[in-house]
């Protein structure tokens, strides 16, 4: 053996980011599965003959005292100290780097779960492609990639995993390098960006500057409870089911998305004085909207992302070919509101009395 | 059912008077405002109060059944508690009367929740504070102020919570509450790190007396971010190897960086003897 390795190699179906995600279940908690391979099974320098593209200093020099006992490539002995410790007497930043809240168990255990320390095909040393590398534990978001039918070059392209994530230790829940806000506009904030479906993608930095009222998830920089970020069999990554179009029959599953913090109740009861403003003395005006054959779906009202508006209620919405804005025309009022015609005639609600302003 | 059906006057102009400059929370109530605490049915047939008059935080977060956040919540608010135990924090859950009882205690038990349940019969509750989303969580203190409001999030909610009642008992300051609602950037990489990298290489070098390795390390550390420390042990080479005008070369930098390094003034005092 070169390497003084863990003395049991466990194969054991236990979370590896426990220290990470203490909450038990997450809805996007997805299962992790420690493998064997990942023990340090390639921690010997390649084998000549393979497409060898790093080097580790130490080794290329054939210093192999630096963390070895003998400086003999043909026969250098244990390692000198824990492989931790021997890391980072050089590379001594990831002292703080683990000293964040948020650890990766492999990273805790040894470097070498992830890092040959000899040479590598990979960069970082790496002893896989990464995101076979990290599938091969995390076997949910494997399952993921490989039934998305929604994908996000995220995952795939530039630093694939390290995109987003610290593979070492983060300050933020998911081993994520900022919170989930952050780290998406560092692509989705420029105009031209287009969807798999050929639809252009908002530029959010923009939007978020025109549009003063914004979404409590987009407010929490928490776009990850909307969007799954890895890929997913929902337009636009949505975590949950929510309709594509317009005009949608109404079905509390077919609003999954929305119901996930909203309470269907607000829209599926026709009557209500507690659950919504949204309402005529009693009636409820959203279940009116929605609960139809031909129900108008959250959008045909509400901006998700950011309005200019409270309520999240938007100026217009496309209509037509061409996307000519029809505009919604919605005054807040004292006593409730008006949409002023465009959808239907100028109507007022009042939701302070019990009494429809309207008759039904 | 509540003692009183109107929300009383005094609490409904504290809200409106606190609403612009303390934020948005409930719908009816902002933060800061005082809330009522009325008497609740619970879940197992008792009665309890929404909020503790003894306790210095009291949590209180209205979930429902067959909502995977609800239960996340209701988890990870466990946790808190867990890890609060033994501090004057109070947790109790507010759910819809609506609800059947079973299914209710299905996913209470399958939180692990054993704190109280409260049962909010026709969403009196609900429709007073304003509630609108599930699942979402109100702190208030000891003298039933709305300090805290948080809705569920996907990423750190347990974090922002915990961090929340800190905050209430005076463990954690409004600062250390900004570190956590902003956390900072976890990189891994930089250009100074890169460079100490190579100095601590070239340290273990010289250790074992391989001074041209341990140049070349440092020559690699100085190209990428020059500093004091690559500086200072490069003199400290040289003059071993007998070469102090280069030595003195190596210090003095050191020292234009560093006036106060400690190997580089000791090299350049032995060099210049």
């Amino acid at each position: 053996m070169i390497l003084r390795l863990s003395s049991t190699i466990r194969l054991l179906v236990v979370p590896c980011l426990l220290a990470a995600a203490p909450a038990l279940a997450a809805p996007l908690k997805t299962e992790v599965r420690k493998l064997a391979t990942r023990r340090g099974a390639q921690v010997a320098p390649l084998p000549p003959g393979a497409n060898v593209k790093w080097s580790h200093a130490p080794y290329e020099t054939g210093d192999c005292s630096i963390c070895h006992e003998r400086n003999d490539r043909a026969n250098p002995g244990p390692i000198t100290t824990s492989v931790n410790e021997n890391c980072y007497s050089c590379h001594e930043e990831f002292q703080a780097i683990m000293a964040r809240k948020f650890k990766h168990v492999p990273a805790v255990e040894t470097c070498t779960n992830c890092h040959n320390p000899h040479n590598s095909t990979e960069r970082k040393l790496l002893v896989g492609e990464m995101v076979s590398m990290c599938t091969a534990c995390h076997k949910g978001i494997k399952a993921q990639l490989d039934n998305a039918t929604v994908r996000h070059d995220a995952v795939t392209t530039g630093e694939k995993c390290s995109n987003c994530h610290n593979p070492h230790a983060a300050n933020v829940e998911k081993l994520l390098i900022q919170l989930p806000f952050d780290l998406c506009v560092n692509c989705h904030s420029k105009d031209g960006m287009v969807a798999s479906d050929g639809k252009p993608m908002t530029n959010f930095k923009a939007w978020l500057a025109d549009n003063k009222v914004w979404h409590e998830p987009v407010k929490a920089k928490d776009c990850s409870a909307c969007h799954r970020t890895h890929g997913g069999t929902n337009f636009r990554l949505l975590v949950s089911a929510y309709p594509s179009t317009f005009y949608a029959p109404y079905d509390t599953k077919t609003y999954a998305l929305c119901y996930g913090c909203h309470n269907d109740k607000v829209v599926s009861v026709p009557e209500t004085t507690t659950l919504t403003g949204f309402r005529d003395g009693s009636r409820n005006l959203h279940y009116v909207h929605v609960h139809q054959e031909r129900g108008r779906t959250c959008r045909a009202c509400h901006e998700v992302h950011a309005s200019k508006q409270d309520h999240h209620i938007r100026d217009g919405v496309p209509y037509g070919p061409k996307g000519w804005l029809l505009k919604i025309n919605y005054t807040k009022l004292p006593t409730g509101g008006s949409c002023a015609k465009t959808c239907h005639e100028t109507k007022t609600y009042n939701n302070k009395t019990l009494t429809s302003s309207a008759p039904k | 059912m509540l003692a009183q059906r109107r929300l009383p006057a005094w609490v409904v102009a504290a809200a409106v008077v606190a609403w612009p400059a303390a934020g948005r929370a409930f719908s009816n109530v902002a933060l800061g405002a005082v809330l009522e605490n009325p008497v609740l049915p619970t879940l197992d047939g008792g009665r309890a109060e929404l909020l503790s008059r003894q306790a210095t935080a009291s949590l209180f977060v209205f979930f429902r059944p067959e909502q995977d956040h609800s239960l996340s919540a209701l988890r990870a608010l466990e946790a808190i508690r867990q890890e609060l135990a033994g501090k004057p924090v109070r947790f109790v859950a507010v759910v819809s009367g609506s609800w059947p009882p079973d299914e209710v205690r299905q996913v209470v038990k399958a939180a692990g929740v054993g704190w109280p349940v409260l049962v909010d019969r026709d969403d009196v509750l609900y429709g007073r504070l304003g509630v609108r989303l599930h699942p979402v969580v109100g702190i208030a203190d000891r003298g039933a102020r709305l300090v805290a409001y948080e809705y569920f999030r996907e990423i750190n909610f347990q974090e922002i919570v915990l961090a929340r009642l800190r905050v209430q008992l005076g463990e954690l300051g409004e600062a250390d509450m900004a570190r956590v609602l902003e956390p900072p950037k976890a990189t891994s990489g930089s250009p100074e790190a890169d460079a100490r990298r190579f100095v601590n290489l070239a340290r273990a070098l010289w250790r074992r007396r391989n001074a041209p390795k341990a140049l070349e390390a440092l020559g690699r550390s100085l190209a990428v971010a020059p500093s004091a420390p690559a500086y200072a042990l490069q003199g400290e080479i040289l003059a071993a190897g007998g070469d102090c005008p280069s030595a003195l070369r190596a210090f003095e930098a050191a020292l234009r960086l560093d006036p106060a390094d400690a190997g580089a003034r000791a090299g350049r005092q032995g060099c210049q003897r």
